[in-house]
């Protein structure tokens, strides 16, 4: 078991919701820009011609920002393209060089409800290609390490456990999440100020010698960050003028 | 005896001086080990399986109380109730998950707009599991607590247990007296082949985690 | 055989068999452990159980008074798991589980413990024999709640609950009960109605899946034998039958009692 590839768990009617975080006009503009997210209308170059491709962000959760807030120059994507939905028993078979993406776009009918990644079309985007209000989709925690552990795969064939992923991806993700939750607390600033003060905050000392963003490695950690990036941010709103 | 402190109806009925004769009821088939609760067979049974020890009376108990509980949580606002499981730490995905709906859901939620009465409820039975696991067993950081693993080497926590509607066993190892590797049989009889990993993730040079065999 | 659909979001929560007998021995230590070795593959686990028989009296207008008390301990056998257990008492023999999928693994079980039970200890004969199916029926809806079960079961279950509303009066929870006779030994007893928390204490010794608590709707189904004169020999060839023809009227009068709705928007939901 631990040797197969994985599939999304749950009952066959949330199976696919617990791919993603959110999609379509559930997805935030304040949310970071991480590994997995979904983005439509992208420029990127092929041999000798620029397209525009709905693509997915593979480049790995520790890797896209070289300072913490401001992404790298380029960023490693993958294309999508519709793609009728693969049971849960091939992923673990075949499908090899693609990440499935069922009900993508759930509010269609049509077979682009339906996509996946597929990983032998990767591009490099210009950070500026991947506008915020172009992103469609943000995956689940579990969906980016399916999404690794896939890529990986491909790339390796080595199989490594999703749960082995999660300890490696979970920090940046928690991360995401308090950011994420960090700029929609602070909506009277604007977002890159927000999330400026947010990393800020997380690179401050927690206790101990140990920074926040450390703290977010250890799961029983990550709980007390929590509570305490609720506690400033309520005294942050309450001490602003107006 | 499992209650929730009322009496059947066949208990509260208004009686005078006339006796009124009760049905007749038919014989019932009797399980040997589940704990059919009261609310079933609606004749007090006269033979009951005893418990061999007082915790598990506690933890028959326990559903009982935890339903209470629920209802009296329920009654607060859905983004209060939220709330309150904000300040105990809890990420918003996690209850989400716990709940079975998106995080923008519980977005939504938290800004006032409206929640099914059932998804109140789960909302509300979070909290009152909260408020036992805590009140009974003494856990004081809950949030912390349901994010760490049962074992080490094995990646499933209490909050799995949770997710998987396993609150049972989520009492049980709250309660310290069951054994962790019995709770992951119990989980999945698989466990020990599901979460048996060659690697492990470790800090590199460069301050950033990754990924190796073991015993490297 | 009937080709039954198996739901993969079915809401059995219980299923319980029992034949009882005319009292037999206690089981000695090495009887005990003859059985757990020929019932490993099902229930490896041994553990003692105890029964606790209370007499009451109650006079007219006088409170519940204790004339008795008895208690008796007996062998019980689960799975790894503890979602499957066999009960060997003096005077009943009893296997259930809370991971029900098919008849015919209960029946494989059923089986083994039967020619068990006659090989080891000995048993007279068989006074009643009982197969019972304890469904929890939970929709994620405001309008599982009165007379909006209609949705979902058959507005039998339901009496005069539409009424009531009609006249400004909630059904806060209700309880039925049908006595059906498929002949003069065989009875089917349905107990339902609309509940809360749980039927089957996620509590107790056997493991189940515990949904937060709340509303449900009970479907209990009984169907019994017993034997209208005398005391018919414990004969495997003889329960397994009578076992067959329980479980036949069970799963027809279920799906009778609940709706196409319920079928596909909550039982079919699942792997």
């Amino acid at each position: 078991m631990p040797h197969d590839l994985e599939y999304p768990s749950g009952a066959a009617g949330s199976r696919w919701d617990g791919l993603y975080r959110a999609r379509g006009a559930e997805v935030v503009c304040h949310r970071p820009i991480v590994t997995g997210d979904v983005f439509s209308k992208v420029t990127v170059q092929s041999i000798g011609e620029t397209k525009t491709k709905t693509v997915i962000v593979i480049q790995h959760p520790c890797a896209p920002r070289a300072d913490g807030i401001n992404l790298h120059r380029r960023l490693l994507v993958a294309e999508l393209r519709s793609h009728s939905v693969i049971p849960v028993q091939d992923w673990i078979t075949g499908h090899y060089a693609k990440m499935p993406l069922p009900d993508l776009i759930p509010t269609v009918t049509s077979g682009k409800r339906h996509q996946a990644a597929f990983f032998d079309e990767p591009y490099l985007v210009e950070r500026g290609a991947l506008e915020l209000d172009s992103r469609i989709a943000c995956l689940s925690l579990n969906g980016v390490n399916l999404l690794l552990r896939r890529w990986v795969h491909h790339n390796s064939r080595v199989v490594v456990p999703t749960s082995t992923y999660d300890g490696q991806t979970s920090p940046s993700y928690e991360e995401a999440d308090l950011i994420e939750e960090w700029c929609e607390a602070r909506m009277d600033i604007e977002v890159r100020q927000a999330a400026a003060e947010a990393v800020a905050w997380l690179r401050e000392d927690g206790g101990g010698g140990v920074t926040r963003q450390q703290m977010l490695r250890e799961p029983q950690s990550r709980s007390a960050v929590r509570v305490q990036m609720r506690s400033t941010i309520r005294t942050l709103r309450s001490s602003d003028p107006g | 005896m499992a209650t929730d402190g009322r009496q059947g109806f066949l208990e509260q009925a208004t009686v005078g001086a006339e006796p009124i004769e009760s049905p007749v009821l038919p014989s019932e088939t009797k399980p040997a080990v589940s704990a059919l609760t009261e609310q079933v067979g609606f004749l007090r049974s006269r033979a009951r399986v005893i418990h061999d020890d007082v915790d598990s009376l506690h933890r028959e108990r326990a559903f009982v109380d935890w339903n209470n509980q629920t209802n009296q949580r329920a009654r607060a606002s859905i983004p209060g109730m939220l709330n309150e499981l904000a300040d105990l730490g809890f990420a918003w995905r996690d209850l989400a998950r716990l709940v079975g709906v998106s995080v923008p859901a519980i977005q939504k939620w938290r800004r006032g707009q409206g929640a099914t009465g059932e998804n109140r409820r789960k909302v509300a039975s979070l909290l009152a599991a909260c408020d036992m696991i805590s009140q009974s067993h003494g856990i004081q950081e809950i949030a912390s607590w349901t994010e760490m693993p049962l074992r080490d080497g094995v990646s499933v926590t209490p909050m799995d247990l949770w997710a998987g509607e396993r609150i049972d066993l989520v009492f049980d190892f709250a309660s310290g007296h069951v054994d962790a590797e019995e709770i992951l049989t119990a989980f999945d009889p698989d466990w020990r082949e599901r979460y048996r990993s060659e690697f492990e993730v470790f800090e590199a040079g460069d301050g950033q985690l990754s990924i190796r065999m073991k015993g490297q | 055989m009937e080709e039954r659909e198996v739901y993969p979001n079915a809401p059995v929560v219980l299923v319980a068999l029992e034949i009882r007998h005319p009292t037999a021995g206690s089981l000695s230590v090495a009887e005990r452990g003859a059985i757990k070795r020929r019932l490993t593959r099902h229930v490896p686990i041994m553990r003692m159980g105890r029964m606790q028989q209370l007499t009451l009296l109650q006079a007219v207008g006088e409170p519940v008074s204790l004339t008795g008390s008895q208690t008796h301990e007996f062998p019980r056998y689960f799975s790894r798991d503890n979602t499957m257990a066999v009960s060997i008492r003096d005077d009943a023999v009893v296997v259930e589980t809370t991971r029900y999928e098919r008849w015919e693994q209960l029946r494989t079980v059923l089986a083994d413990l039967i020619e068990v039970r006659q090989e080891i200890g000995g048993v007279d004969g068989v006074e009643r024999i009982g197969l019972r199916y304890v469904d929890e029926i939970r929709v994620a809806n405001e309008q599982a709640s009165g007379s909006g079960w209609a949705s979902w079961v058959d507005p039998a279950l339901l009496g005069p609950a539409q009424l009531g509303e009609e006249l400004g009066l909630a059904v806060a929870e209700s309880q039925g009960i049908m006595v059906f006779t498929q002949s003069a030994d065989r009875t089917v007893v349905l107990r339902y109605g609309a509940r809360e928390g749980y039927a089957v204490n996620p509590g107790g010794d056997l493991r189940r899946s515990t949904p937060s608590p709340g509303p449900y709707f009970l479907l209990d189904i009984d169907s019994f034998w017993a034997p209208g004169e005398g005391t018919p020999e414990f004969d495997r060839k003889l329960l397994l039958e009578t076992c067959d023809a329980l479980h036949a009227p069970v799963r027809s009068l279920f799906e009778r009692l609940i709706t196409e709705r319920l079928r596909e928007e909550v039982f079919r939901r699942g792997d």
